[in-house]
């Protein structure tokens, strides 16, 4: 990015309408003195512009995109897909029954110089099947009996039930290595302790958080970077502003509408982000009318969506299922396609109630997605009354089940499409917030089929039988992707995103 | 005097009892906790439970209530859900920023309000007062975030010239850097409350001018810049400061808004922050500290009152 | 006697406001300020007759430049921004004149009781009154709207609130003013009913300071409210507000100059009118200024 020495200071200074702070302020628009806390990619040291970072517990996220700077988990997967790459884990080998793994860990250190042991990686299992204290490892992890240390540097894992091979390996992608003894939650909340290439120096959960490069990080050369330092915004438009001006190096998690402008002078990069998923409960009226729901299902414009509120990035989604992942089926997108006259048909046959109230989260975008929604059923004659929610009320009616409908994301499915009903309350067979106890009983089956399918053809099926009941059901109708956004300084390379959307930032460097 | 000072602190450490308890009720009215918000999106509900219990959360509200007080009581003002760090300690973080940025506004706001609201009362017909008129005029009408946004995007967007964040650098240590990434916040600040005190400034300069002691300094062939300055200018002094007062009162509560447009550091930022992230002890703090410093500056500007005039009664 | 106090204090209040149009028509910019007011309202309730489309249609291109048929151009979901700035008219002015309106209703009676009945009912009132001045209003108003949700009622409960002080204090000092004049005395000696007496002649004579608070706070309540909307917590869409539109178009500054300009100036424009008409009626009544007591910047 250029600067424009051009402009004088004082024209400047005129400019802004105020003559009586020049006199006041020489010097305001030269570069940064000491103390200054500008950008400014200083060889190897970057700030990065993102949302608040709250806590440093990877048990507790899988979405906090600078927990993998800290933590190094079992195995990465390659950018763009699902191949492999060692990590924490050196080797490992699944059982031919499928009932276990046997893993090789690395000879590592924690940051504070402890090797890592196998020990660790069974105080790691223990935690994650612990369900007051796994977190969002519980439910991947409910298929794992017992974590065993064979030696110091080799652990077996074994399973309930024979299980496919890609929710072994996307549980390993989930692990990450912790030391036995701050494994815990309380431990975790402000402090991280894991094996990651960056450790911390300096936490300002208003502020900033800075990271420096660990020395002994386990691949050699890596991180390039001796600092990187992210700025906190509230608002996503003052980061930009941040980017624009030279404030910070880079931004991550923009918004869509930023791209146009960000585009001819930064880096756009793309991750493989979240999906943007259309909720009614099925727990009330009148979206406990099955018949109800699929008729509206087909009322919602996907490329009308991506085009106007998502600036063309994404792919549209006909359940809450990621396109790559194999389990997704692009037929269903013509199949149940966006058809008014369709969805006034069926609404015509379903009957009941034409009202709903829709909350409207406060995520960028949920409100513009929420009105192209309303405009639509409106013309089939449903009426769709927006309520605009502050975030953390919105969440805690949402996951009171209180919420009648709603747009929210959901996480990536990664390889697994079993994987739709972890997490998030909306899609898991139990305690679902969307249905209450009138989950089908076809789709338990089907996720449970999704995830002990070992053979092509068993997984082909399942993903048949799991698509199938998602739509038919249609209380999680998929609208698209929400990509996440980063932009950076064009001298900036080396970025990368996880399918998680946990940045990788060993590589990153400046030129 | 004595009596006076002792029955204002009483109203002041009632108004401050009530406000703890109003603020505390209020949050807790709040839908949603900080376990919603710490265990995410993603959280499932026995994990929700579980972050709760973990914070404290589980217990009976007034309970909770009663617990802060008794730290409170012996000046332990608690602890942030989302630090490591005391309230207290990330109070002494954020009030620095928002001081800075009040002071630096109002006084920028004085070096515009003070020429621009004599020049007007002692030449109102000018060509330059009409002039000033207009910045007046529109100043008042500008709502100060639609001016940030102006600002962010022709003085930072478009040239580079200053940073479109606003930044706390401590003035004392750089001096430079300080003013360079708080200048934005504090012009946009600045401009309304400029107006304000200029407009004060020319109705009560323009009446004390036409009072009789006026005629009679000037009459003693005393000249004019004096009887401005030494005369007229301290009689008209006496409502500005009020407005004066008012003004900082409010800055220094934290200006949310804009606070929020800048990214700026300050107590508006935190309270509003911590509102949406439920963090209970840090509202409660924030705010007791905005009431305690709106409470303080009342009295404040009531005493300098009274000793700008004299013949006011502190009864 | 007290029907005879009252009748000249209604006597005094018709013959002044026989002389209150012309004192008000002195200030020539006061008369702008009407006028422009008056444009603003007869857009707001004549909405429908003036804008040349649907505010909530996404009939056009996203983000289309000012036209013959898009006078400002539409916004980023294709909606006229034309229309959806006359319409916006309606959140400013319902939320600005109700929130002024619920300050008045709650504030006075609230200032009027605490002085007329004195001794701990006074402190407790005037101590709640500090209270809710001293916490600023974006805050109250924020923790309101997030407790109660975010709709055009819930905003002007939420402003309004915050503007019950400068009512309630306007009023007390009325009232203590007149609390042992002769009349009321006497009307409770009669038994009258006295605070029926009180209030109706407290509002007799605090009619002028109260219309000139009322626009002031109006005005405030317009900037309270579009500063939400920024933030994101003003009136619900689709509904145009002038603070909404402000915050959607916060992401297209760059591309399209207008989307942000014309709501801000419709802002701009309105808390002017508002600020001048407020300054022909504090001329026209005789009222030192008031409002210095309001936090302006939010």
């Amino acid at each position: 990015m250029t600067d424009l020495p051009g402009l004088s200071r004082r024209s400047l200074l005129v400019s802004a309408g105020v003559a009586g702070i020049a006199a006041a302020t020489p010097g305001l628009a030269g570069c940064g003195a000491s103390g200054d806390p500008a950008g400014g990619a200083h060889g190897d040291r970057l700030t990065l512009g993102t949302t608040q970072i709250m806590q440093f517990d990877p048990y507790q996220t899988n979405s906090a995109l600078h927990i993998h700077s800290f933590y190094s988990y079992l195995i990465d997967y390659a950018p763009g897909g699902y191949r492999t790459v060692p990590a924490g884990a050196e080797k490992w080998t699944i059982g031919s029954d499928f009932r276990s793994v046997t893993i090789t860990l690395r000879a590592a250190k924690f940051h504070d110089g402890r090797a890592i042991s196998a020990e660790d990686v069974v105080a790691g299992v223990k935690r994650a099947l612990n369900p007051k204290d796994g977190f969002t490892l519980v439910q991947p992890s409910e298929f794992i009996e017992k974590a065993t240390a064979v030696d110091k540097r080799t652990v077996r894992i074994d399973f309930h039930y024979a299980v496919a091979e890609g929710i072994v390996l996307d549980w390993m992608f989930s692990f990450p290595l912790v030391p036995a003894d701050h494994n815990s939650g309380a431990a975790l909340a402000n402090k991280p302790a894991g094996s990651g290439p960056f450790r911390l120096v300096e936490y300002d959960p208003n502020r900033r958080l800075r990271l420096a490069r660990n020395a002994d990080y386990w691949d050699k050369g890596k991180p390039r970077l001796k600092e990187i330092e992210f700025r906190f915004f509230q608002d996503d438009q003052a980061m930009v502003s941040a980017l624009q001006s030279g404030d910070v190096d880079g931004a991550m998690y923009l918004e869509f509408n930023d791209v146009a402008q960000l585009k001819d002078q930064f880096t756009v990069a793309q991750g493989s982000g979240r999906m943007d998923i259309f909720f009614m409960n099925g727990g009330m009226p009148p979206f406990d009318n099955v018949r109800l729901r699929q008729a509206l299902a087909r009322a919602i414009d996907r490329e009308k969506i991506i085009k106007q509120v998502r600036f063309g990035i994404g792919d549209p989604v006909y359940a809450p299922i990621m396109p790559g992942s194999a389990g997704f089926d692009k037929s269903y997108l013509t199949s149940h396609a966006f058809d008014l006259d369709a969805a006034a048909r069926l609404l015509k046959k379903a009957g009941g109630e034409r009202r709903a109230t829709a909350a409207v989260s406060s995520d960028p975008g949920a409100s513009q997605m929420m009105q192209i929604i309303q405009d639509d059923f409106k013309k089939i004659g449903f009426e769709l009354t927006l309520k605009p929610m502050e975030a953390t009320a919105f969440l805690n009616d949402l996951f009171a089940g209180k919420l009648e409908c709603c747009v929210a994301n959901q996480p990536n499915t990664l390889q697994s499409p079993g994987l739709v009903a972890r997490g998030r309350a909306m899609l898991p067979s139990q305690d679902n917030v969307m249905m209450k106890n009138r989950v089908p009983q076809s789709y338990i089956d089907a996720v449970h089929a999704c995830n002990t399918a070992t053979n092509a053809a068993a997984q082909r099926d399942a993903y048949a039988r799991l698509n199938k009941v998602i739509v038919d059901g249609a209380w999680a109708v998929g609208i698209s992707t929400k990509k996440s956004l980063a932009g950076l300084r064009r001298q900036i390379s080396g970025y990368a995103v996880d399918q998680r959307d946990y940045l990788i930032l060993d590589n990153l460097r400046t030129r | 005097m004595s009596a006076y000072l002792l029955r204002r602190v009483g109203q002041f450490l009632v108004v401050l009892v009530l406000a703890s308890i109003a603020v505390w009720a209020m949050v807790y009215a709040l839908p949603g906790d900080a376990a919603t918000v710490l265990a995410g999106p993603d959280a499932s509900g026995p994990q929700i439970a579980a972050t709760r219990a973990r914070l404290g959360l589980d217990k009976p509200v007034v309970v909770q209530y009663l617990l802060w007080v008794k730290g409170a009581v012996t000046g332990h003002l608690g602890q942030s859900f989302y630090s490591a760090d005391s309230v207290s300690h990330t109070l002494a973080e954020r009030i620095p920023a928002t001081v800075q940025l009040a002071v630096l506004g109002m006084l920028l706001a004085l070096l515009i309000a003070i020429p621009i609201g004599t020049l007007i009362a002692l030449r109102p017909r000018s060509l330059l007062a009409r002039l000033l008129h207009g910045y007046l005029t529109a100043g008042l009408a500008i709502p100060s975030f639609w001016l940030a946004l102006l600002l962010i995007i022709t003085l930072a967007v478009r040239t580079h010239a200053l940073p479109a964040t606003g930044d706390y650098v401590n003035f004392w240590q750089h001096p430079v850097a300080a003013l360079r990434w708080s200048i934005l916040p504090a012009i946009a600040v600045a401009v309304h409350g400029s107006c304000i005190i200029a407009r004060f400034l020319a109705t009560s300069l323009s009446e004390v001018m036409q009072r009789d002691f006026i005629r009679t300094v000037r009459a003693k062939g005393v000249r004019e810049s004096r009887v401005v300055i030494r005369h007229a200018m301290r009689n008209a002094a006496l409502p500005t400061v009020t407005v004066v007062g008012i003004q900082l009162g409010s800055l220094l509560g934290g200006t949310v808004v804009i606070e929020a447009l800048f990214n700026y550091p300050g107590l508006g930022r935190l309270l509003y922050t911590s509102i949406g992230q439920r963090d209970y002890a840090v509202v409660q703090g924030g705010v007791l500290f905005v009431v305690v410093v709106f409470l303080v500056l009342n009295l404040l500007v009531d005493l300098l009152y009274a000793y700008l005039d004299p013949r006011i009664r502190l009864a | 006697m007290a029907t005879l106090s009252m009748a000249s204090e209604r006597v005094r209040a018709r013959s002044g406001a026989r002389t209150f149009l012309s004192r008000y028509a002195r200030s020539r910019s006061a008369v702008v300020g009407a006028i422009g007011l008056l444009v603003i309202v007869v857009c707001a309730v004549a909405a429908p007759l003036l804008a040349p489309y649907d505010p909530t249609a996404q009939s056009a291109g996203s983000l289309l430049g000012p036209s013959g048929s898009h006078w400002l151009g539409t916004d980023d979901l294709g909606r006229d921004i034309l229309s959806r700035a006359i319409y916006g008219a309606r959140a400013s002015l319902t939320v600005g004149c109700g929130s002024a309106a619920l300050g008045a209703l709650l504030g006075v009676p609230l200032g009027v009781v605490a002085g007329y009945l004195g001794r701990w009912t006074d402190s407790v009132s005037m101590r709640f009154v500090d209270l809710l001045l001293a916490v600023p209003t974006v805050l109250l108003a924020l923790v309101i709207t997030a407790v109660i949700g975010a709709s055009r009622i819930n905003l002007i409960v939420a402003i309004g609130v915050a503007a019950i002080p400068q009512f309630a204090r306007l009023a007390r000092a009325a009232t203590l003013s007149i609390r042992d004049r002769d009349f009321v005395v006497a009307s409770r000696g009669m038994g009258a009913s006295t605070p029926d007496t009180m209030f109706r002649t407290v509002l007799l004579n605090l009619l002028g300071p109260i219309m000139v608070q009322l626009v002031i706070t109006a005005s405030l309540a317009v900037v309270v409210e579009a500063g939400l909307s920024v933030l994101g917590l003003g009136v619900p869409p689709p509904t145009p507000s002038w603070g909404g539109m402000l915050q959607e178009a916060r992401g297209y500054l760059y591309q399209s100059p207008t989307f942000g300009v014309f709501p801000g100036l419709c802002l701009a424009i309105t808390v002017f009118c508002m600020d001048r008409v407020g300054h022909g009626l504090r001329v026209a009544v005789g009222v030192e200024s008031a409002g210095a007591t309001t936090r302006a910047v939010i």
